[in-house]
């Protein structure tokens, strides 16, 4: 009967076949209890030791039963024998007790009269169909117990890539698969994957999570036959020969698809297996949500922390920017007053130079800070007038000759002539973009270039530093951001210049945008248009509302 | 302050790559009577010590190449430089930067923004004058 059974179990699990042992399963117990009864007892029903020994017999049959289908079963079903023995030993002792007592009782009949045990036919009936209840009674129950013992485990708050894993290894133990599959929509729309198999569990592609949730099974769970599969969600078990799936439905907390890849033949359970899958996905969706919401959380603290330490940073690169310039002017200043009388006159008018060309600097800073608050604020304004821009550049460039170490080169182009525009703003831009130029290229020329273009105007500084990548030339026009944090420290700076500079340009109607220069190093470009009347227009005093 | 007429001019190095800084401490040290040489990085204040055989080393602790604390350590490790005063000037002048350069042997350890008035009268005690407040 063992090997029978196994051979039976492993090569047929077919539902018929299954049947008729469970039919034979139940004869043979009646059948070796009636014999035992009749070879020993001789017909006598009050015989003790034929009572004793029949009841012997059915205990060994019971156990035999027992151990040969839990030993097939945790093999063929990846589960603990322990479990499997715990799960099915009351079923089988009630059913080889039941038959066992019908076979005595047949017996007892037979010597009464040869056709009395026709009797008890009905009761054999009987006694097989209700043990076959009960069995998928303690299945059913089984697979919920399991159900709820997975939800638990899968509580634990994580991000959604920890949470994929640990899902897809307690949907494979549910439907009890070989390989399984869970994937998710992440809140951008795309889908992530987790596999969990004999090696433990990996991340999956994005292209099989998104096939595994387009799986149609005529409804939100079912078994799909291997042949059904695409090709890639096949690859993952290329053995299996079928797959229970489930996936959540509309108005779910998350989009949730569970695929369990199964190397075994159908056989009848496997509608109960694709309804606990089918809630455990619902299980897994608020899994999902949860991770989606930890990672929400995550990040706006992250943000939080990045935003207090880039303001602890700002705090200290202003007040330090604010010290220095002070230093060189309260120090040459204490210098003069000194020995000033002792000092030739070149050294004396160099350290007055440093001392107005750092009050300068000063003054420049403080405009900084004032106009991007100011821009914070959404109250930035300009006030438009005719501005020779020949002028401005040479203005320009002899308030930071000094500064530049003579570095500093103006050229306009005749062409180029007056513009409207609002001078204060515009020698604010490029004395930052000149000032920038000083600082991170500490050789070679800087060029100031200021050209007719078809649109307008467009003033360029070039320098032949090294130059920004491209793929930080959007980013040094954010906030507080300075490239090279190992010459922040040496070059200072507050990191707002080029952000304002960029509101400034756009106050002005025109763009401020970064190229390679021909030398290699950074070049910044303000493009102004010809025409302000836009900008001239907002710059009116506000009209009170309501008034013609 | 003028320097005596019958010694020899006492020399100073300062290794500082700010520009401004540089030319402010000339001008002052200079003026104190003293001859200064300068430099603006770590690999060349090293050089200047060992050739110039200065009576003062004013240094800054960051500069470009070598920086300043490794200058230091250097200076005090060799036995030609071990014995000349360094005066050590720091962005970063927190105990515990203070006390790295002490236990690397700075004689004198001023934090930035410098005060010029503390390096001058620092000169002086360096050198065994009064101070000039």
């Amino acid at each position: 009967v063992t090997l029978g059974e196994l051979a039976y179990r492993l090569v047929t699990r077919q539902q018929r076949l299954k049947l008729i042992y469970n039919v034979s399963s139940a004869l043979g117990g009646s059948a070796l209890a009636a014999a035992t009864f009749t070879l020993l007892g001789h017909r006598d029903a009050g015989d003790p030791v034929a009572w004793l020994a029949a009841i012997i017999g059915v205990a060994f049959w019971s156990l035999s039963s027992l151990t040969s289908v839990s030993l097939v079963l945790s093999w063929a079903d990846h589960r603990r024998l322990r479990d499997v023995l715990a799960a099915s030993a009351v079923t089988t002792a009630t059913a080889t007790a039941a038959s066992g007592s019908v076979g005595l009782a047949a017996v007892v009949l037979f010597n009464a009269h040869p056709l009395g045990p026709v009797l008890v036919a009905p009761l054999i009936v009987a006694v097989v169909l209700s043990t076959r209840a009960q069995a998928t009674q303690a299945a059913e129950h089984l697979r919920f117990q399991r159900l709820y013992q997975a939800s638990a485990r899968t509580m634990r708050l994580a991000g959604v890539g920890d949470a994929l894993g640990p899902l897809a290894a307690e949907a494979r133990g549910l439907v009890t698969g070989s390989v399984a599959v869970c994937a998710a929509q992440k809140p951008d729309g795309s889908w992530a994957a987790a596999i969990a198999d004999d090696d433990g569990t990996r991340p999956g592609p994005p292209e099989l999570a998104a096939a595994v949730a387009r799986l149609d099974a005529a409804g939100e769970a079912g078994v799909i036959g291997v042949r059904r599969l695409p090709a890639i969600v096949r690859g993952v078990a290329p053995h299996a020969t079928d797959v229970v799936w489930a996936r959540t439905g509309q108005g779910s907390m998350a989009n949730v698809a569970l695929a369990v890849f199964r190397d075994i033949l159908p056989d009848e359970q496997a509608a109960g297996r694709s309804d606990v899958l089918s809630a455990f996905a619902g299980h897994a969706a608020l899994s999902v949500a949860n991770a989606l919401l930890f990672e929400d959380v995550e990040e706006a603290l992250q943000h939080q922390l990045d935003l207090n330490a880039q303001k602890d940073d700002f705090v200290a690169a202003v007040s330090h920017e604010l010290r220095t310039p002070l230093t060189s002017v309260l120090g040459s200043l204490a210098t003069i007053r000194r020995i000033g009388d002792r000092l030739d006159p070149a050294n004396r008018e160099k350290l007055m130079g440093t001392a107005l060309g750092q009050a300068e600097r000063l003054r420049r800073l403080i405009d900084e800070l004032l106009l991007t608050a100011a821009a914070e604020h959404g109250n930035l304004s300009a006030h438009h007038g005719a501005v020779d821009i020949a002028q401005l550049i040479k203005g320009l460039c002899a308030e930071l000759d000094e500064e530049s170490e003579h570095r500093l080169e103006g050229f306009v182009s005749p062409a180029v002539g007056a513009l409207r525009t609002d001078e204060g703003k515009l020698r604010q831009i490029l004395a930052n973009l000149v000032v920038n130029a000083i600082k991170y290229a500490p050789e070679g020329p800087i060029l100031v270039v200021a050209e007719r273009t078809r649109s307008g105007v467009s003033i360029s500084v070039s320098d032949n530093g090294p130059g920004i990548p491209q793929c930080d030339r959007e980013r040094v026009f954010e906030r507080f951001v300075q490239l090279d944090q190992t010459s922040t420290r040496r070059q200072g700076g507050t990191g707002l210049g080029l952000y304002l500079s960029r509101q400034l340009a756009q106050l002005l109607g025109g763009e401020l945008f970064l190229a390679e220069s021909p030398a290699g190093g950074a070049r910044f470009t303000v493009a102004l248009p010809e025409g302000l009347m836009a900008t001239e227009v907002a710059d009116a005093p506000p009209v009170p509302a309501g008034t013609p | 302050m003028a320097a005596h007429p019958e010694q020899p001019m006492r020399r100073v190095v300062v290794a500082q790559d700010d520009r401004l800084i540089r030319e402010l401490l000339t001008v002052n040290l200079e003026a104190m009577g003293l001859e200064v040489f300068t430099c603006m990085d770590g690999d060349t204040a090293r050089t200047l010590a060992r050739t110039a055989a200065p009576d003062l080393i004013v240094l800054d602790a960051m500069m470009p190449g070598r920086d300043g604390l490794d200058v230091l350590a250097s200076l005090k490790n060799h036995p030609s430089t071990k014995d000349i005063p360094v005066m050590m000037v720091s962005a970063c002048a927190t105990d515990e930067h203070r006390a790295a350069g002490w236990r690397l042997g700075a004689e004198y350890y001023l934090a930035k923004p410098l005060d010029l008035d503390e390096l001058l009268s620092c000169v002086d005690d360096a050198f065994g004058r009064p101070s000039l407040s």
